[in-house]
């Protein structure tokens, strides 16, 4: 282990994406309802005007922060979208709603708290105790594209596009989407899928324990990317250094190298295919226990491991590629890898 | 603000948590602030340090201390965050012993195209040596892992589904973990299989570590909890 992985291992740590979690164990009840009530802002709001029925209620607000403001939004259940656009101001709408039992009253019941303080914007549910109710709160956020924007969401998908300024999100359970966003810094999940689509950052943390990681027109100083049981792919990628890792899903990376940047490619079980296009050269050392392994890309200087007289296929391969400025490592147990030149 | 609200955010800037518009605050901050301009060098320079530490190894007695101390202390106050990271600071400790071991293995690992070694009594010599540290690093990880798996084992105050998909991950990794160990077993100085095994420790430890501190969250939330509930006023809308 290199002190990167120890410092990134270290890092991660601090992550607070599973804080979330603190009020979202089981069925809810009085620790439920303390860890929301805790994690309340001091002030809150009314609902605003808007669609009401029994089974759902609409509160709007909306904020000026100038086109730099920053939202920060916590939910319990729910959905939340966020998109970047003109303007000063954040605009905020939820939507109350009930899926099981309660009424009217219950919905009054569910608050939404605010806080703005200099241009930053805190928005948070607080669901209270409910036995045999099941209700979410769905947010639609309009923020100027310049905004940073930070979300956590126990339970709820969560969805940001065309916001260029710091992006943070974390959810338990849902899915984490994020398009065009210029400076994302994280974007995790517990069992969702994270899918980036034209995402780029200077240091991108993207990770999941069970869920795909789908990473389309990447664009990155530096990306780290890690699955337990999902699978990484990374299209149209450009990440001057890159560490991508699956334990029982596959790796894949198309993309370009840049020059002197270095590349981590594992898995344990799982397929590790590169397609690697552009000038850029590359020295690869590249191993596998019991699988496979070929590159369809002319390497020189190689050298490949003898093989033992008995047991799995142990293969190694160490070759150059042009000019063999940036370094690209490749090792999986049982799977095989694949180097293909692309476009 | 204060400088005690600085601190928490110079820690966070270490960590690289910040957020730009915090971090612009705080830079101004450290240039009007020597105070606090000191003790975020100081921070930056431990962490420099932190990267450079050369192999030690934590006292086996440190996990019994830290186990003791949880079992002892009241269930709400157990969980103080100082407790957490002294765990987690062992379990880094023994990682890095790990990774020094790893290194010195890996430096011993034939490189492709190299001959193989002399089949004579100084490979075999080298092989028993290698054998052994690779036994010596599998025992920090487990100790580690060990005492990792004794913090997280109260899952049941998870929501039942995230603590099932964490379960089951920790099975996907174990599952690596026996597949590398045996293939180590068949040939002990196979590259790929000591790779595998420790990036699976490795990853093991990681997600051991999440759900500790996400334990450590929900006990932290309670006691707050506990305390805000006495004053928190009715808010409904």
């Amino acid at each position: 282990m290199n002190k990167d992985v120890f410092m990134s291992a270290t890092i991660r740590i601090s992550v607070v994406l599973v804080a979330l979690l603190s009020a979202a164990r089981g069925e809810a009840g009085p620790d439920r309802d303390a860890a929301a009530a805790a994690l309340a802002g001091p002030l809150a709001l009314q609902a605003g005007a808007g669609a009401e029925s029994g089974s759902q209620q609409t509160w709007s607000r909306t904020f000026k922060t100038g086109p730099h403001g920053a939202l920060e939004l916590w939910n319990l259940a729910g959905d939340v979208t966020v998109v970047g656009g003109g303007g000063d101001s954040i605009a905020v709408k939820a939507i109350k709603r009930l899926h099981r039992g309660g009424g009217p009253s219950d919905l009054d019941r569910i608050e939404i708290t605010a806080t703005e303080t200099a241009g930053r914007v805190s928005i948070r549910t607080v669901f209270p105790e409910m036995k045999h109710v099941s209700a979410e709160v769905e947010f639609h956020v309009q923020v100027p594209a310049e905004s940073a924007v930070t979300v956590q969401t126990v339970s709820g998908d969560v969805g940001v596009e065309k916001v260029t300024g710091a992006v943070v999100l974390e959810s338990v359970s849902g899915d984490v989407t994020v398009s065009g966003a210029r400076r994302l810094i994280r974007a995790k999940s517990v069992s969702g899928d994270v899918t980036l689509t034209d995402a780029a950052g200077e240091a991108l943390d993207v990770n999941s324990v069970s869920g795909d990681l789908l990473l389309k027109g990447l664009k990155a100083r530096g990306c780290t990317l890690q699955t337990v049981s999902g699978s990484v792919i990374a299209s149209g990628a450009a990440c001057d250094r890159a560490e991508m890792k699956s334990v029982s899903g596959d790796v894949e990376y198309s993309g370009s190298l840049a020059p002197g940047g270095r590349y981590d490619f594992k898995s344990h079980s799982g397929d590790i295919r590169l397609t690697l296009g552009g000038s850029t050269g590359f020295a690869l050392s590249a191993s596998t226990f019991s699988g496979d392994l070929s590159s369809q890309l002319p390497l020189s200087n190689v050298r490949e491991s003898e093989r033992p007289r008995h047991g799995p296929r142990t293969q190694r391969l160490q070759g150059t590629f042009g000019d063999g400025s940036a370094q690209v490592d490749v090792a999986t147990f049982s799977g095989s890898v694949v180097l293909a030149g692309g476009k | 603000m204060s400088c005690e609200r600085y601190h928490d955010w110079i820690n966070a800037s270490v960590d690289g948590t910040l957020d730009s518009v915090e971090r612009r605050e705080l830079e101004d901050h450290l240039a009007a602030c020597p105070s606090c301009a000191a003790l975020a060098a100081d921070l930056r320079r431990l962490q420099q340090l932190a990267q450079g530490l050369e192999r030690l190894a934590a006292p086996p007695s440190l996990w019994t201390r830290i186990d003791r101390a949880t079992r002892e202390s009241d269930p709400r106050r157990r969980w103080r965050p100082g407790a957490m990271w002294a765990a987690l600071a062992a379990a880094a400790v023994l990682v890095l012993a790990v990774a020094s071991t790893l290194l010195l293995v890996r430096d011993r690992d034939p490189q492709p195209g190299t001959p193989a070694a002399d089949p004579g009594a100084s490979s075999i010599e080298v092989a028993r040596t290698v054998e052994a540290e690779l036994r010596l690093a599998e025992q920090h990880y487990e100790n580690a892992i060990a005492g990792l798996e004794q913090l997280a084992r109260d899952r049941e105050l998870l929501d039942p589904e995230v603590a099932a998909t964490l379960q089951k991950n920790l099975q996907v990794i174990d599952g690596a973990i026996a597949e590398s160990r045996s293939a180590l077993q068949m040939q002990p100085g196979s590259h790929p299989a000591q790779q595998s095994l420790f990036d699976a420790f490795r990853t093991k430890i990681a997600l051991l570590e999440d759900t500790i501190y996400l334990l450590s969250e929900i006990r932290r939330n309670d006691q707050v909890s506990g305390t805000a509930s006495g004053t928190n006023g009715d808010q409904s809308s």
